[in-house]
């Protein structure tokens, strides 16, 4: 690890303005600080200043169910929309602020109860340990854990080199999509379960705030403005202060599965989310549906052809489930050491309809 | 020497007396534990309350005045040959007080003529990771940071870090010239006179103890001909690291005028550390003190000084002051060793009712740049069988060197037997159980085979992939499997104890074993308690400094079994002398005597004095205190083999766990639900402790069957998973319930017929989860680590999936 200078910032314009080249050398924003204490002892990144925020004020921190009214205009208008067209509508949202634990957003009850998603996602990252430290907006942003990119021995594509070694290489946890370029996979539990649920990301910068979808924030190097060597849009001087979660109406479920290989602090080898709106026409169990993969491509993965998978669902029987697990799936990629993962993509998606289906009275 | 009963066999299982030739001078024999006070009872160790508030001091927790700290400079490539190394500007660095070149690798094979003692550095690489140089500096970041400021000149040479890429023709040699490697126990495989071809080194023919390999070699040839029944599969094991939870790690300080050191060490074995720094440094052992309170474990990793200890020694005394080495996580995996990779082919041989009439064993262990990866041991020596025979060979490849760990060789070879012996069963149409007490006369294991499967519930045993399925979508099979295990009773004479009864009456133990986490102070206090008639809080024991007698090196599970003989045998001394001691000092017509309850009885001309308590009695002392002293003398009756300081007992270790898992058929995740680990260690001195171990023994071999393993890029050959995050090693989640049943085994072999437990407890763990799976899902995985992919492939592959 370098030697670096810590900046304790008191607000969050204070944090942004520090990040700014105008004040110095090279400066790395700190929250909770887990990831980014990693990076810094095998050197993978070696800032002149640490820009810590774990202090700053409790808005921050907090977690609450915001009414449509209170909920930022920003947020609103890139709310999930009621019908294909039309105009969003203003919608009760959970905001968790950025510096939230992943501890508290586990144990929230109203999380628990409405957004079991959020939750599951969150009670099942790391270790209780890591969760009593790691922040939602530092879970969102940490890099990924491919063994070629995390030692500083290797210059992959990540760090500006030409070559990915996963590819040839040792690939067992990297992507079964999208994966020609970089292949490893996104970190974090909370971006599945948090693009399945439409949240929203309120993000502060020199320009001032502004909001983006979080699955608009979270791009691949190969889909359009990507870049191999990050892992989002958010620029360099950004921060993300809070995070607004769509509240589920009466008919709308949510579900969260990991599969990992050890129980006790291990990366999935697939996670998925899935949130729907049940339907209350005969002929059809669904009448929306988000089927969200992660641990499988560089960004969680939206399994657009499983979506519509669901909304043909007639029956919960495990041979209509199988529909869906295959249509989730539909065009993976795997290389030479991932291919179980296919199966085990294929078995939770499954498993998640089926969790939803016995839930559905709930 | 005079020939007594004592009570030998399992105790409430047929124990009886049985005559044996004792020593002069031999306390009487103790029976069985139930008659005893302090022995066999679960006494809670005497350290815990240290270790769980941090007040026990590990070598990383030693501050000395002015300490430096020591980093190492490690190869980038894992095959280079050295030209040049410029430390001249690493020593200009900030807080730099000494750069020194590694003079002589230890830890690796040695091949002859290209690593001469006296030359200035190490002129071949052959493991990525390989240490080189270290610095010390005023703080560990400075010593880092000049690292990089070393230059060495390499030339590149290829490599090859695969086994079986290693095997192909005109694949790069890690050695051009035949190598030694002295005693470095991997599992057998070395030992001198074997070929060495290409990367290749062996094989090594091998029979059962007592029997020529040629003649087993035809009599299994002939058998095979004629079989009734044959069973042949191949099995692979992966190199799993030690990964204890303390790194490797030494502190070293010379004296003033540099002549004498002290080390404090992370070790199991003091005097090895002292005897590897003596022969490095060329010092006299006699001017070398090795000290030692606590260590987080070494699993056989931890015997010598190492590559980073010799350095420590070379920085102190280039800089005048302490130096700390400790290793981190990376360094720990890379290069202080590893239990080799094998890939194993076995041939059961036997008639139509499951009698085993012949086993071949073929392959091959690789321990990177080290030799003897063998895991033949419970193959040769687990069932009767008339015709028995092994072939084993090293395989080189340019990575990091094993050492011995935990039962050398043998998980992985009871992987491969185990899972055999359960498939003949199923061939034959036998219960696994039914056919090993078939095959199988050892008396414990029998035991323990009744004892576990009815724990266990083994009745309840469904036919393989025949059980009810459960879980998500109906996918989750249960199944339940058996693996049994063999260790050897091994004994190392060098165990001195010295005990003192002060005037005060307060009782010291001295000798210089070492705790390599096991807990050997409480069993060492019981003894003597045991035999002094008082507490255990009674019994000061100091351990863990060569300046005191003679403790065994803790390996081969031979602690206990050295060094409590010892203990319990000066403590009898000490008795025996401050009884004499009375006679004079009360001018008695005869020796006093002790009861059982500890009082010293005493008549004086007719009068029988009122009982003593052990403090009166030493009051009464002309000298400050009493001594006796006691070396671990040769087993009763002798040994059925012996070496240089070292013996092997009669009779063997048993071992037989029963396991039960879960399988996610569609996931292929495995979850083990239970363990039952029917265990012996001749007599249990302290069966919490005994637990324990076998609680470790069972978690490391879950670990070891599901989740570790050393992961090693082929096309660059450097680590990938160097940390406890990707190197996966189960957690508290993880484990599962754990249920020991422990014989008391008397054998009648030595004064507290103590034997060891730290190996036996991991043999069998991987080979029962092995075959609770095939119960589970009626497929075998016949490879290491039983991760998902190789369950859904093993799946796939019998068309269930």
């Amino acid at each position: 690890m370098n030697a670096f200078t810590w900046i304790e910032a008191k607000t969050a314009e204070q944090a942004v303005a520090e990040l700014s080249s105008e004040r110095g050398g090279p400066a790395l924003l700190k929250a909770g600080g887990v990831d980014v204490l990693d990076r810094l002892k095998e050197g993978l990144e070696t800032p002149e200043r640490l820009v810590n925020i774990s202090r700053l004020g409790a808005g921050m921190r907090e977690i609450l169910v915001t009414e449509a009214k209170s909920v930022p205009p920003l947020v609103t208008k890139l709310l999930p929309l009621d019908k294909p067209g039309g105009e969003p509508t203003p919608r009760d949202c959970l905001k968790v602020g950025a510096l939230a634990t992943l501890a508290q957003v586990a144990s929230h009850p109203r999380i628990t109860q409405l957004l079991p998603a959020l939750s599951a996602a969150a009670s099942g990252a790391a270790t209780p340990q890591v969760r009593q430290l790691a922040t939602v907006g530092g879970n969102l942003m940490q890099r990924p854990r491919c063994w070629y990119f995390r030692s500083a021995e290797y210059q992959c594509l990540k760090k500006g080199g030409g070559e990915c070694f996963a590819r040839e290489g040792e690939n067992d946890f990297h992507s079964i999509f999208d994966n020609r370029v970089c292949s490893a996979v996104h970190p974090s539990a909370l971006a599945t379960a948090l693009w399945a649920l439409d949240a929203v990301v309120l993000i502060t910068g020199p320009q001032g705030e502004r909001s983006a979808r979080l699955s608009a924030l979270l791009v691949s190097a190969s889909q359009p403005g990507g870049d191999v060597r990050r892992e989002n849009k958010l620029a360099p001087e950004e921060i993300i202060t809070a995070l607004y979660v769509p509240m589920p109406k009466a008919n709308e479920r949510n579900v969260y599965l990991k599969l990992k290989q050890k129980q006790s602090f291990d990366w999935p080898l697939v996670e998925v989310a899935v949130s729907v709106r049940m339907s209350q026409k005969p002929g059809a169990l669904f009448e929306a549906a988000r089927v969200v993969l992660g641990s499988v491509a560089p960004t969680p993965w939206r399994a657009k052809a499983a979506e519509a998978a669901v909304l043909k669902l007639q029956t919960g029987e495990a041979a209509a489930l199988l529909t869906v697990g295959q249509a989730a799936v539909e065009g993976a990629t795997p290389m030479q050491k991932n291919g179980y993962k296919v199966a085990i993509a294929q078995a939770l998606v499954q498993r998640a309809v089926a969790e939803l289906l016995a839930n559905r009275g709930h | 020497m005079s020939k007594t009963d004592v009570l030998v066999g399992i105790v409430g299982a047929g124990a009886k007396p049985e005559a044996r030739e004792l020593p002069e001078g031999a306390p009487p024999s103790w029976g069985e534990n139930a008659q005893l006070k302090t022995v066999g009872k679960a006494v809670p160790r005497t350290d815990g309350a240290d270790k769980v508030t941090g007040r026990a001091r590990y070598t990383a927790d030693v501050q000395r005045p002015g300490m430096l700290h020591g980093r190492i400079l490690r190869s980038p490539h894992p095959h280079a040959r050295i030209f040049r190394i410029d430390t001249k500007e690493a020593e200009q660095q900030p807080g730099v007080k000494a750069v020194v070149v590694l003079p002589h690798l230890l830890g690796s094979a040695q091949q002859a003529g290209d690593d001469e003692k006296g030359q200035r550095f190490v002129p071949i690489v052959r493991y990525y990771g390989q240490p080189i140089a270290a610095v010390a500096a005023t703080t560990a970041r400075e010593a880092q940071a000049a690292l990089a400021k070393i230059k060495v000149d390499f030339e590149v040479l290829p490599f090859v870090v695969d086994a079986d890429d290693a095997q192909k023709p005109g694949a790069p040699l890690v050695f051009s010239k035949p190598v030694n490697m002295a005693g470095s126990a991997g599992g057998g495989g070395a030992g001198g006179g074997v070929p060495q071809n290409g990367n290749v080194r062996g094989p090594k023919k091998s029979g059962p103890r007592g029997k020529e390999a040629p003649a087993m070699q035809a009599a299994v040839q002939a058998a095979q001909k004629t079989a009734e029944v044959t069973v042949r599969g191949s099995y692979r094991t992966q190199v799993q690291t030690h990964s204890p939870m303390e790194t490797h790690g030494l502190v070293a300080e010379w004296d003033r005028a540099g002549q004498e050191l002290t080390v404090w060490a992370s070790t199991q074995g003091i005097f090895s550390v002292r005897d590897e720094l003596a022969e490095a440094l060329e010092l006299d052992q006699s001017k070398i003190r090795v000290l030692m309170d606590y260590c987080g474990g070494g699993f056989g990793a931890k015997f010598g000084a190492g590559n980073y200890g010799v350095l420590a020694a070379m920085l102190a005394k280039a800089a005048g002051a302490p130096v700390r080495v400790c290793l981190d996580r990376k360094e720990q995996h890379l290069g202080v060793g590893n239990r080799p990779g094998s890939a194993q082919t076995l041939t059961l041989s036997a008639r139509k009712d499951g009698q085993l009439t012949a086993m071949e064993l073929t392959g091959w262990g690789s321990g990177g740049a080290g030799a003897g990866a063998g895991f033949s041991g419970p193959a040769l020596a687990m069932y009767q069988c008339p015709a028995i025979y092994a072939e084993e060979s090293d395989v080189f490849t340019h990575t990091g060197p094993l050492a011995a760990f935990r039962a050398p060789g043998h998980p992985q070879g009871a992987f491969a037997l185990e899972q055999a012996m359960d498939e003949l069963a199923e061939r034959v149409g036998l219960d696994p159980v039914v056919l090993r007490d078939k095959n199988d006369s050892h008396a414990a294991r029998k035991e323990q085979r009744q004892r576990g499967a009815t724990l266990i519930g083994w009745d309840k045993r469904h036919a393989a992939g025949q059980g009810p399925k459960t879980g998500p979508l109906g996918s989750v099979a249960r199944g339940l499997g058996m693996a049994q295990g063999n260790w050897y009773h091994l004994v190392n004479l060098n165990a001195h104890a010295e005990v003192r009864i002060h005037r005060d009456g307060t009782v010291e133990l001295l000798t210089g074993v070492q705790d390599i986490g096991g807990g050997i102070r409480t069993p060492l206090a019981q003894v003597v308690a045991e035999e002094l008639g008082l507490p255990v809080s009674a019994i000061k024991v100091t351990i863990g400094d060569t300046r005191l007698p003679p403790g065994p090196g803790s390996g081969g599970s031979v602690t206990t079994n050295s060094i409590t003989p010892a203990a319990r045998d000066a403590a009898y001394a000490a008795k025996t002398a401050l009884c004499k001691e009375l006679q004079a000092a009360l001018g008695l017509d005869a020796v006093p005597t002790f009861a059982a309850d500890g009082k010293v009885l005493a008549v004086k001309g007719k009068t029988t004095l009122p009982p003593m308590t052990l403090k009166q009695a030493a009051s009464k002392l002309r000298k400050d205190q009493v001594i006796g002293v006691a070396e671990r003398q040769a087993d009763y009756s002798g040994f059925m083999a012996g070496g240089k300081g070292r013996g092997v007992g009669y009779g063997q270790l048993g071992g037989v766990q029963f396991a039960e898992v879960e399988v996610d058929t569609l996931t292929g995740v495995v979850r083990v639900l239970r363990v039952v680990a029917a265990q012996d260690c001749g007599r249990p001195i302290n069966p919490l402790l005994v637990e324990s171990q076998v609680h470790g023994g069972v978690i490391q071999g879950v670990s070891y069957a599901l989740f570790e393993e050393r992961r090693i890029d082929r096309r660059t050959g450097k680590l990938l998973n160097g940390n406890l995050e990707q190197y996966k090693i189960a957690g508290a989640l993880d484990v599962p319930k754990i249920e020991v049943v422990l014989l008391e085994d008397l054998r009648g072999r030595s004064s507290t017929d103590a034997s060891g437990i730290g190996e036996p407890a991991t043999v069998p763990t991987a080979a029962a989860i092995a075959n609770a799976i095939y119960n589970a899902i009626g497929v075998r995985v016949r490879e290491l680590p039983i991760t998902p992919a190789r369950v859904l492939a093993a799946l796939a592959a019998a068309g269930k999936k």
